[in-house]
């Protein structure tokens, strides 16, 4: 018995010697969504290349955004930031809220009041107030909730093609 | 289940899912929560993000698709376990079609398919914590009371896998497979306080902490501690002069640990628990003594788990793990000013190394091998005054496991599966071989059937083999027991229809044989084989799930079985098993998002024994649940709200169950 179970350990250790397997986590689904959002949504100034903002703590890795930078970059022109200040917010053409700071939701999404910036969230449960884009899971996949009254207070357009994929909260 | 979603997620994006779908061994207690590269999904358009499945099965030690595991397969989530005020597993399998719940005021046990398991410690299911084994090495318990080691809180979901697993997971996998997922550290990014006070002076508390690091560390921390004064009941049976109304108080009370710890990193992840709990036993129950001091079990279980999981190669994955665990029992009775104190302790090591691979076109090929040294193995039993010891033995076994499972796309449409598991045991001289076919037939997008046939062991315990005790009644050992076994042939037929409504039905048909039992002789009782037993019946589950969050599932089973043992003088009798079983949940937003309402119901038949008959039940529990910011939960339950004042069968007299019970809790996150 010690006898097989040490050389389990030893194959064990073996093994552990090489690299990490690349494999899809729930947040790299989220970071492919921000930046398919891109896509969908139109500016009234029509932004080049349009603007991700991660606000709080990052939730990506990044060598995901890099590989999926890469994977739409003859599609999609956009890029990553990772703004530190409430001020640089409003610079944003997409902002996601990172769950740290779900807190100042409220703070935040005054400051940014009416800014042509498509705010999105990922509360389970309920869409927080202010929140255009929220996403969440439902039956094992992740799926969106568009508050449109707030997107159209921030002359953004919506593609109708997402508007369909969408779940439409009041 | 169906997931409608899932079939036209095939349709939309055919390779991606495809791969998806072959991709994917699941550590038990991964993050990952499926597997595939991110350059996949950087390709995907949006619609075809939305087909990616975020959450699988993990019953069939890899993830798969429900629509094409070949068993029943029930899942409920976290928003039910908080929705319907779930407290503990067996308030989780209280709603799942074919299981009932019995209280004996000692244990929860679980009923299933028509089979009541109050005599076995729940051995007839297999109950996991992700994918580790927590039926302990003494009694074989899996436990669905707070002896297991976890906190509903801390739960992801719970897989319920109707049908038998021993092709898969050996001993114990009999009836049903049951893998309680936990969270993740990510799920919280910070701590959380829990407290609740329910009725008969129960408080319960918890403190957890996760969170997931930029680098990639997902960690979980938490503690919890659970005290109950419990019920004071009545026996009126037990009454004697010095105690007309057969009264007994104090002695119901509960007092119970639970601390849970995970960490995942890269390739590995670490998880580790302990549970303790403490249950005093009533005067009257099982005839023990009325008055202090009173008798009393206590079941402490801790389990470690390391495991390493590596794509080796794009269609090979790899994953090992290494496990230990330790059991500790203490039980002192009192029958007659005599006391009867059992001591055992277990622990036990062992590992498990497994490959997936998916090398030929529509083969998904499974292989492992699972070790587990069983180190130490005592047995404690004496009476006192004066003491007198009947038992003081300690054992050590093993057990090995070697299985294969092959599951194969025989065209689009028709999936064939085809497993089994050998195991051997230095306990029985007996090697047992377990194999499993399935069949999975898309007849339409919307309509599945699934053939199974699979066989199943539940092994004799070292307790049914070897406990002693001289006291009333004495019970004697039998070495010479050999392992019960049950053939399960089941056909179910999943059906979608109106978008969101699922619908299942499946019909089995079992035997068992050699079942393990006890027998009453005139001076002493001990576990015997007995004859064969065939059971047959159906469940049925619809369950549909609207925009808003509110979700209705509702379940009815119906069960037969008649024992072959000569010896039976009423072969047609389910012992203390309704033949009838209706379950209903609905919960839905109120007023506002911020208002959740949960109302469940189970409707049981009478149960008959040969000593008496039970009449049927309705049970209705209804939860509150109102979420004022989004840091805090607060929650009203009501538990039984009917209250009917039923006696459960099990005990030397009915057992009194608690009734009409309600609970407060609050949770906060900061």
């Amino acid at each position: 018995m010690i006898k097989k179970i040490t050389v389990w350990a030893l194959l064990l250790i073996f093994t552990a010697g090489a690299g990490l397997a690349d494999e899809v986590t729930e947040y790299d689904l989220k970071a492919a969504y921000l930046l398919n959002f891109a896509d969908y949504v139109e500016w009234p100034n029509s932004p080049k290349p349009i603007t991700i903002c991660v606000y709080g703590d990052n939730p990506f890795k990044a060598t995901t955004i890099a590989t999926l930078l890469e994977a739409k970059a003859g599609q999609i022109d956009a890029d990553f930031k990772y703004p530190r200040q409430l001020e640089q917010l409003t610079a944003c053409n997409i902002l996601y809220l990172a769950p740290s700071e779900q807190e100042n939701f409220g703070k935040t999404i005054a400051l940014l009041r009416n800014a042509p910036v498509l705010v999105v969230t990922d509360v389970q449960g309920r869409s927080p107030p202010g929140a255009m884009i929220n996403l969440i899971t439902e039956s094992n996949r992740l799926r969106f909730e568009i508050n449109i009254s707030t997107v159209l207070a921030a002359k953004l357009k919506i593609s109708s093609k997402m508007l369909k994929l969408a779940k439409i909260v009041p | 289940m169906i997931d409608n979603a899932s079939t036209t997620g095939f349709n939309h994006c055919p390779k991606a899912s495809l791969r998806l779908a072959i991709a994917g061994l699941l550590l038990g207690a991964s993050v990952t929560v499926f597997a595939t590269e991110v350059n996949d999904i950087g390709r995907m358009d949006l619609e075809q993000l939305m087909s990616v499945e975020l959450e699988t099965v993990t019953a069939s030690k890899y993830s798969q698709k429900l629509s094409e595991t070949a068993s029943s397969v029930t899942v409920i989530g976290k928003d039910q376990i908080q929705q319907f005020g779930f407290r503990t597993l067996s308030d989780v399998l209280r709603t799942v079609p074919g299981f009932f719940i019995t209280n004996n005021r000692e244990y929860d046990n679980a009923g299933v398919r028509g089979f009541d398991q109050s005599a076995a410690y729940n051995g007839r299911l297999l109950v996991m914590i992700d994918g580790i084994r927590m039926n302990e090495a003494i009694y074989d318990s899996g436990f669905t009371d707070n002896a297991l080691p976890i906190d509903m809180d801390l739960v992801e979901r719970v897989e319920v896998v109707r049908g038998p697993g021993s092709s898969l997971y050996g001993n114990n996998a009999f009836f049903a497979v049951i893998n309680v997922i936990t969270k993740r550290g990510g799920n919280y990014q910070g701590g959380e306080l829990a407290g609740a006070w329910s009725s008969f002076d129960t408080y319960k508390g918890r403190a957890s902490y996760g969170r997931k690091l930029d680098n990639g560390l997902d960690f979980l921390a938490s503690g919890t501690g659970f005290n109950s004064a419990g019920q004071s009941l009545q026996i009126p049976e037990a009454a004697s002069p010095g105690n007309p109304l057969g009264e007994s108080s104090g002695a119901n009370n509960e007092h119970d640990k639970q601390f849970f710890a995970k960490a995942n990193w890269g390739n590995f992840s670490f998880e580790g628990g302990y549970g303790r709990r403490f249950k005093g036993i009533p005067g009257g129950i099982f005839g023990v003594d009325f008055g202090t001091p009173a008798s009393s079990l206590q079941d402490s279980e801790a389990f470690v788990n390391l495991q390493y999981q590596k794509a080796l190669s794009p269609k090979l994955d790899f994953t090992a793990r290494a496990f230990y665990g330790d059991y500790d029992f203490k039980g002192q009775y009192r029958y007659g000013g005599t006391l009867i104190s059992n001591l055992n302790h277990a622990w036990w090591s062992g590992m498990e190394m497994r490959l997936l691979s998916s090398h030929f076109d529509g083969h998904k090929l499974l292989a492992g091998v699972e070790v587990q040294e069983n180190w130490q193995l005592q047995l404690y039993a004496d009476s006192s005054p004066p003491v007198s010891v009947s038992q003081d033995d300690s054992h050590d076994t093993h057990r090995v496991g070697i299985f294969l499972q092959d599951d194969m796309d025989l065209t689009k449409r028709l999936k064939l599966s085809l497993g089994a598991r050998f195991d051997d045991s230095s306990l029985s001289s007996q090697s047992m071989f377990s194999p499993r076919v399935g069949l999975v037939y898309q007849m339409l997008t919307d309509t599945v059937f699934k053939l199974q046939y699979g066989k199943a062991f539940r092994a004799p315990t070292i307790a049914q083999q070897y406990y002693t005790v001289y006291g009333i009644p004495s019970q004697m050992p039998n070495k010479g027991l050999q392992p019960e076994q049950i053939d399960t042939v089941s056909l179910a037929w999943e059906q979608a229809f109106a978008e969101n409504w699922h619908f299942t039905a499946t019909g089995y048909y079992l035997k068992q044989s050699k079942r393990l039992g006890l027998e009453n002789l005139d001076s002493f009782q001990h576990t015997v084989n007995l004859g064969a037993d065939i059971g047959y019946g159906g469940e049925f589950e619809v369950q549909r799930r609207w925009d808003n969050g509110a979700l209705l599932r509702s379940g009815y089973s119906l069960a037969f079985a008649k024992d072959q043992d000569p010896a039976n003088l009423d072969p047609d009798v389910l012992s203390n098993v309704p033949r009838h079983l209706y379950q209903l949940n609905f919960m839905t937003p109120l007023f506002s998002p911020k208002w959740r309402g949960g109302f469940d119901m189970q409707v049981l038949t009478s149960r008959t024994s040969l000593q008496a008959k039970t009449p049927g039940y309705t049970r209705v529990g209804l939860n509150l649940l109102y979420q004022p910011i989004t840091y805090l939960d607060l929650s009203a339950s009501v538990y039984d709200l009917l209250g009917d004042n039923r006696l459960e069968p099990g005990g030397t007299y009915g057992i009194p169950q608690e009734g009409r019970t309600f609970r407060l809790k609050f949770e906060c996150r900061f």
